[in-house]
């Protein structure tokens, strides 16, 4: 049986004031967090108590409101944000920072080769897969770098899987010099002999 | 050579760069709705349309009137203009049969007879689609009578809802309606096609801009969403900001229907893949 919707009454128009939606970030109900990260959009003020919350916030939906809010924001402010917290939780956490440095990669890009260059090999790491995907023309050439310049062999291995994503890869010159930085590393050479079977260079 | 555009320019105001990128930011903030560079030339000649109606001399006159038009109609106007509000009865109904086969038997299993099950159309245009819906529950479902099932539909735009809660539509809108459910649902109107009283009473309609959080509060405790068709304007982040409002919008457990070519899988990991009746539809999770 169809009925009509009784007219729903005006949505009170719920007072905003920042201080106040901050503080909800870390409030013990989710929904209350949840409005807080979408009531502070644009409120280029607060994004790292966003980032710092992102960090620690266990509910996906909290998490989602976080991250429209601050890719919504993006700037190279929050792009180095973004990557500083990393790896300070769950798998879930580190895609989500990836797909948000994807999603604003003109302010993502700038910061790649500072995390290429850390100590930190899960920085290096992130880049990596960051370069992996991200709509940017430089992106190849950061991870032909990679290729000759990274100490860890399984993150240089990350490099090869992306340049193999992206569509101008042409590296087989890179992938050579790569190989004979492992000599003794049979999966590297086996991965650049199958790769450079297939761009049709022998080798 | 003069281009197209440059030819135009002797009729028509010519926007300097920095006119149409605060126009464009104005539009996109307050609609969602973003156009790429190869459409400029199409949404300077829209513009251009709407300042000679509104007799507007200088691109500052006519910003004005759109920034401080505290009703909207303005905005409405162009966002008439720019985007395609075309639908028609029945239009992706395989959808449809989605609804009446396995959302709502689904829905149904949980909730006891008699209690409210509340679908959305949002946007509904010229209310093709919230009527379809309505038809096809009504001839298909046959546990329709055991449950209150309230249809809304909501658009931004002001006229195209006039034109819903008249119901006045044309052969053409009809195309796609058995002559059967034709002769049930309408009564002839001259050339047009009039929807019965019953289903014109029983449809609730509400001007709601999608991205405008407090307007979207009015929504809650939806079960089935249909979002088709409009946020194929938007870009990445309005799509994202929109998919989180409609969550919000959504019963725990509650569905959404996306139009063919929209996939929720770069918007949002907020929802579930739910595969009805041959096509995929998007479950939010009785609990986050
Ligand atoms: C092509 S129609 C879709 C109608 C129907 N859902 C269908 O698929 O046939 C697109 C509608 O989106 C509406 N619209 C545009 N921007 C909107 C917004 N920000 N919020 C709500 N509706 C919007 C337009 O007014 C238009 O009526």
């Amino acid at each position: 049986m169809l009925v009509k919707r009784s007219e729903s009454a005006e949505p009170a128009v719920p007072h905003f004031d920042e201080k106040t939606s901050v503080r909800d970030l870390d409030d013990a109900d989710p929904a209350l967090r949840r409005h807080a990260a979408q009531a502070l959009r644009g409120v280029t003020a607060v994004v790292d108590d966003l980032c710092r919350r992102l960090a620690v916030e266990p509910e996906r939906d909290v998490r989602a409101a976080l991250l429209s809010n601050l890719i919504g924001q993006k700037s190279a402010e929050v792009a180095d944000l973004l990557a500083s917290i990393f790896d300070k939780g769950d798998a879930a956490l580190r895609n989500e920072v990836m797909e948000a440095l994807w999603s604003m990669p003109e302010e993502s890009i700038d910061k790649m080769p500072v995390l290429l260059a850390s100590p930190d090999r899960k920085q290096r790491l992130l880049a990596v897969n960051v370069l992996s995907e991200i709509p940017h023309p430089h992106a190849v050439e950061l991870l032909e770098q990679v290729l000759l310049s990274e100490p860890d062999v399984n993150i240089c291995l990350g490099a090869v899987d992306g340049l193999t994503h992206t569509d101008d890869f042409r590296s087989a010159g890179r992938l050579a010099q790569f190989a004979a930085r492992f000599p003794e590393v049979d999966q590297v050479q086996f991965v650049v002999r199958s790769l450079l079977r297939s761009l049709g260079e022998p080798r | 050579m003069m281009s197209a555009e440059r030819a135009g320019a002797a009729v028509f105001h010519d926007f300097t760069p920095d006119e149409y990128t605060r126009f464009y930011e104005f539009f996109y903030q307050k609609t969602g709705i973003s156009f790429n560079e190869k459409k400029a030339y199409f949404v300077k000649r829209r513009l251009q349309e709407r300042m000679s109606v509104r007799e507007a001399t200088s691109f500052r006159d006519y910003f004005a009137m759109l920034r401080f038009d505290l009703n909207g109609v303005e905005l409405q106007q162009l966002v008439n203009l720019l985007t395609v509000n075309e639908t028609y009865f029945l239009r992706e109904d395989y959808q449809f049969d989605a609804l009446v086969q396995g959302i709502l038997p689904e829905i149904a299993k949980e909730r006891t007879p008699g209690r409210v099950i509340r679908i959305w159309s949002m946007p509904c245009s010229t209310g093709e689609e919230p009527y379809s819906i309505a038809i096809h529950i009504l001839e298909n479902w046959r546990r329709s009578d055991e449950f209150a099932i309230e249809i809304c539909g909501s658009d931004i735009d002001s006229v195209v809802l006039a034109k819903a809660r008249e119901g006045r539509y044309s052969a053409r809108s009809v195309q796609r309606v058995s002559p059967a459910l034709r002769r049930k649902y309408f009564r002839p109107a001259g050339e047009d096609f009039q929807i019965c009283d019953e289903l014109r009473e029983s449809i609730d309609f509400s001007a709601i801009n999608l991205i405008d959080r407090i307007a979207m509060a009015r929504m809650r405790d939806v079960d089935v969403v249909f979002c088709r068709n409009l946020l194929i304007y938007f870009d990445d982040v309005s799509r994202r900001e929109a998919v989180e409002l409609i969550y919000e919008s959504m019963a725990p457990g509650g569905f959404i229907c996306l139009g063919h070519s929209e996939s929720m899988s770069r918007m949002s990991s907020l929802f579930r893949p739910r595969k009805f009746a041959g096509t995929i539809v998007y479950q939010k999770p009785q609990r986050p």
